[in-house]
Parts: C-alpha cells; sequence; structure tokens
C-alpha cells in the first residue's frame, strides 16, 4: 500500500541496517522485521493473501493525510497490480513497549507519472501488535520527506 | 441443579463482559483526555506536562517526515521562535490491543514558526502504552491532508 497507485513501477524491498533498542530483543527483532520482508514481498506479487494475514483486521494506515482500513487497503492492490512499482524500504530501528513493536524507517518509491519519473521518499512508522505469537501489524502511518 | 448452574455461568460471564465493555469505555476516555491535554499542554509550552504524557522511548514523526525523540520533541514545542495559538483533534479513534491503544483522528494547528504564519490541517496516529493506571504515548506519527 505504500505506492500512489497508478505509476510506474518495479518492485524491489529491502531491509537495511537495523538496531534492536532493547536488550534481549533479538528475536522479536527479526520476527518484526520478517513481517515487515513479508508486507513488502506481498505487495510486491499484489498478493492480497498474504496481506490478509499480515494485517490486523483493526489495522489503520494513514499516507499522505488519507485513512484506510484494512478493506480499503486490500482492494487498491489489484489496483497497484496493473502497474509496476519500485519501492525500497529501509526500517532503522524497531523499538518493543510489552506486546507492541514500532517500526521506524524510511521508503522510496519511483512514480511515473505521464512518462516523467518522480521519486518520493517517506519516513514511516509501523506498528506491530503480538497475538498469540504473530505479529499483526495494527498501523501504518507515513510522512513524506522534502525532495 | 445442572440448570441453576448453567444459568450461575451465564449470568457471571455477562458481568464479566459487562465490566469488561465498562471498563474499555473508562479506558477509551482516559486515553482521548490524554490526546486533548497533550494539545492544550503544547499550546501552552507546558514541558512538566509533556514530559508526564510522553514515554521516555517515544518516537515522533512529524508531517515534514522528521524524525525525534522525546527531548528533540520537547525542544521543537518550547524553541521561542514557535507558538502555538491553537490545537484541536478531532474524529479521534481508539483502538484497544491489550495494554496498547491506537489512536488515529484529525488536527488542525495554527501558529506562528519565525514570525510566520502557519495552518496545519492533518491526520496521526498515536500509540499509547498501558503503565499501571497511567497511559504513556510512545510513538506520534502526523501527516497533512492535502487541499483537493
Amino acid at each position: 500500500m505504500r505506492t500512489t497507485g497508478w505509476l510506474l513501477i518495479l518492485v524491489c524491498a529491502g531491509l537495511l541496517r537495523v538496531r534492536a533498542q532493547e536488550g534481549g530483543k533479538g528475536g522479536a527483532t527479526t520476527a518484526v522485521l520478517a513481517q515487515e520482508q513479508a508486507w513488502s514481498d506481498a505487495e510486491s506479487r499484489n498478493d492480497t493473501g498474504a496481506l490478509e494475514q499480515i494485517f490486523d483486521n483493526a489495522l489503520v494506515f494513514i499516507e499522505d493525510g488519507r485513512l484506510a482500513t484494512k478493506g480499503e487497503c486490500l482492494a487498491r492492490v489489484p489496483l497497484a497490480g496493473s502497474h509496476p512499482r519500485q519501492i525500497v524500504a529501509a526500517a532503522t530501528a524497531v523499538h518493543f513497549f510489552g506486546s507492541a513493536a514500532v517500526v521506524v524507517g524510511t521508503y522510496h518509491e519511483l512514480a511515473v507519472k505521464d512518462g516523467k519519473a518522480s521519486p518520493k521518499a517517506w519516513r514511516f512508522i509501523d506498528t506491530w501488535v503480538n497475538k498469540q505469537g504473530r505479529w499483526m501489524l495494527v498501523a501504518a502511518g507515513a510522512s513524506p520527506l522534502p525532495k | 441443579m445442572k440448570t441453576a448452574l448453567w444459568a450461575l455461568l451465564l449470568l457471571a460471564w455477562m458481568a464479566g463482559n459487562a465490566q469488561k465493555a465498562v471498563s474499555q469505555d473508562a479506558q477509551q476516555d482516559r486515553v482521548l483526555a490524554l490526546e486533548n491535554a497533550w494539545n492544550q499542554a503544547t499550546r501552552q509550552k507546558d514541558l512538566k506536562a509533556l514530559d508526564r504524557l510522553l514515554a521516555e522511548g517515544l518516537i515522533y514523526i512529524n508531517n515534514e517526515g522528521t524524525e525525534m525523540n522525546k527531548a528533540q520533541y520537547l525542544a521543537s514545542v518550547s524553541a521561542p521562535e514557535r507558538r502555538f495559538d491553537h490545537i484541536v483533534s478531532e474524529s479521534m479513534r481508539v483502538q484497544f490491543f491489550g495494554q496498547s491503544a491506537m489512536v488515529v483522528g484529525v488536527f488542525h494547528e495554527k501558529g506562528i514558526i519565525s514570525g510566520k504564519e502557519y495552518l496545519h490541517n492533518g491526520r496521526f496516529i498515536d500509540t499509547w502504552i498501558r503503565r499501571g493506571d497511567s497511559w504513556m504515548c510512545v510513538a506520534s506519527q502526523s501527516t497533512l491532508i492535502r487541499e483537493k
């Protein structure tokens, strides 16, 4: 869903340098980052089935001032799938607060409109909650970075 | 005897659910009150109040994509070149996940930065964590709503 819909696009996603903010959370950090990666991969494949498993039913997603629910996020996938897109995500930190994990990072998106490429960059906060051993995405928000 | 036992269990279950609902409503009111307190404390540059509302590990991303920790956020609020005339939140919705609460809403903020007036209308997601009887904000992210 980190996308503007129409536009260009090839997909690659990567999670780069990450540091856990609390000691002894290495396993949880890996698990949360694996979910972040699974999310990017599922987006790239337009795999709504996989996204369905990653998104909590109560998911709230805000990008560019727009609010979307889980259903709205999933509904946007086939639309995005008709266009290739390139998204490179880089998580920079995972913070744990009880059973919640907050991931901070940036992602870069290459979009093309009317033949013109326009790169965009965002800083995001994703919030994951551990539900019966599985990390579910409950909130995601992104703010555009200045060009 | 068996019927009475089932009735008793049903009553206990209903009472438990009712209590849970009341408790959740009370927590929701509490979190929303804290959101409003945050606005008020920001407007008044009340750093003591902000210190109580925000967790030490706060992650704050403003609508320009700048990431701040708690100290940086407090410094940005108290900056002398900044004045907050008006901050209100509306259409707030709270969702609980165990000891965490997610609040989404719309904010309107008006003020002056370095002599320049600004008016921001945006949307935010805040993550609150319950610590004992209190709640503290651990993450906040906002983006501006684009005019159509």
